[in-house]
């Protein structure tokens, strides 16, 4: 038994919503070229034109993982469904975003909304567990910081997602890294909820990997984003999602401090530009923002599948941190 | 170890770091700071655990308790906001350091 579940169950729950993902996205990505929905790979010398919006398959695992969860474990019904709840409102803001652009002031605001479901049914706990104290007492604080626990993930898995799979593949290794840590810190429905998400995260990143064959669109880094506020809050994993989210953290927070608050995208200028042999340069523009890509190409420029691998190597460095934490939680 | 492996691992070492893995350089720096702000992380939990959470109802009166918790409140944001503007400035100083050394190659 893994924290009361049998293991076999939570096998076949990451299983089928791998498949069922794995089946899916390529069906998406077909569908947006036919209609239209298509953006240009920047990162490429020959300027293709990639599928948009492919993270609704990710939205649609969610929603299936969600549902088998229920049948499969019925006593977490109203923390899955509160989940799913958080998941809906963040991927109605990024389809909006997606097809008709969304104010800067505005998509944060909308986001916000996403934490509804959680402050209406009451499922938070305001004991948050920090490494040394243990839980705390938080209560007035706790209810204030909600909105911020949903809508900042969301923000800063939106920010990261400049690069081929660097969303999916960063919020893949922290999706584990949550699971694993679920399962030091007792936490049932942090476990169940970041199995979900780490295997349509999976699945979705050997589509999503470097060279894109589609692009998850606002639709899938804004719901993949408010998926781990989402379960941070749910599964009362909190301090260990902060840890492994720092450095999509990082990187949003030196775009915000940099550029002095939330722009337009076309007022901002490129952190970065494609030389004609490939590789990706940082810009020497003081107005540009400070990205962690453009940190990445300070010393030099660097190919596009080299950036990622230290993307991802950054995620790995943030997994055994979140994992160290979750071993000092008392 | 002989001699000459000693040569094979620090000619490979080197290969990772300025060769062809170029990647692997600025992402053990950028996990450097994050690991270094995270034991700042942990220490700052540790002087709450040690100062801020002992304040107890000795130092207030009963009728005082909402007080205490807004002291303990207080001083632990204050220490977060201090831990934040400190990885702030982390990662600045080593924009900055690296910029330098590339200007003056």
């Amino acid at each position: 038994m893994l924290l009361g579940f049998e293991p076999l169950q939570l096998f076949f729950l990451f299983f089928s919503s791998f498949i069922v993902c794995f089946v899916l996205t390529p069906i998406v990505m077909r569908k947006m070229k036919q209609v239209g929905i298509v953006g240009v790979d920047v990162h490429k010398t020959d300027k293709p034109e990639i599928p948009e919006m492919g993270g609704l398959s990710i939205v649609f695992t969610l929603i299936f993982g969600s549902f088998l969860s229920v049948v499969l474990f019925s006593e977490y019904f109203e923390e899955v469904m509160v989940f799913l709840a958080v998941v809906l409102i963040a991927a109605f803001v990024g389809i909006i975003d997606d097809l008709r652009g969304l104010n800067a002031l505005l998509k944060p605001f909308l986001l916000v909304l996403a934490c509804i479901p959680v402050i209406l049914s009451g499922l938070y706990s305001p004991h948050p567990a920090f490494p040394f104290i243990g839980k705390t007492r938080l209560t007035i604080i706790y209810f204030v910081l909600i909105p911020l626990v949903v809508a900042v993930p969301a923000n800063a898995a939106n920010m990261i997602d400049v690069l081929n799979g660097a969303m999916s593949g960063t919020c893949a290794i922290i999706a584990g890294t949550v699971l694993v840590c679920s399962l030091i810190l007792d936490s049932e429905v942090g476990l169940l909820l970041s199995l979900i998400l780490f295997a349509s995260l999976l699945a979705f990143w050997y589509f999503n990997r470097y060279p894109a064959r589609g692009f998850a669109g606002d639709t899938g880094s804004l719901s993949v984003g408010a998926a781990l506020g989402g379960i941070a809050v749910v599964g009362s994993v909190e301090i260990v999602v902060l840890v492994a989210m720092m450095p999509l953290i990082m990187n949003s927070f030196y775009i915000l401090a940099s550029i002095g608050g939330l722009k337009e995208r076309r007022e901002i200028e490129r952190p970065t530009y494609l030389m004609p042999d490939g590789y990706i340069s940082a810009t020497e523009n003081p107005k540009a923002p400070l990205t962690l890509t453009r940190i990445f190409l300070i010393r030099r420029p660097l190919k596009e599948g080299e950036i990622l691998k230290g993307f991802y190597l950054l995620a790995l460095v943030s997994a055994v941190l979140a994992i160290m934490t979750a071993l000092l939680i008392p | 170890m002989k001699h000459g492996e000693v040569i094979i691992l620090e000619k490979k070492s080197k290969k990772l770091v300025n060769g062809k893995d170029k990647w692997v350089r600025p992402a053990l720096e950028i996990g450097g700071i994050l690991a270094f702000v995270w034991a700042t992380m942990i220490f700052m939990f540790l002087v709450i655990e040690e100062f801020v959470v002992p304040i107890t109802e000795d130092d207030f009166s009963s009728s005082e308790s909402f007080l205490r918790s807004l002291v303990q409140v207080g001083i632990s944001g204050g220490l977060a906001a201090g831990w934040l503007y400190f990885w702030h400035l982390l990662t600045s100083v080593y924009v900055q350091k690296v910029g330098k050394i590339l200007r003056k190659t």
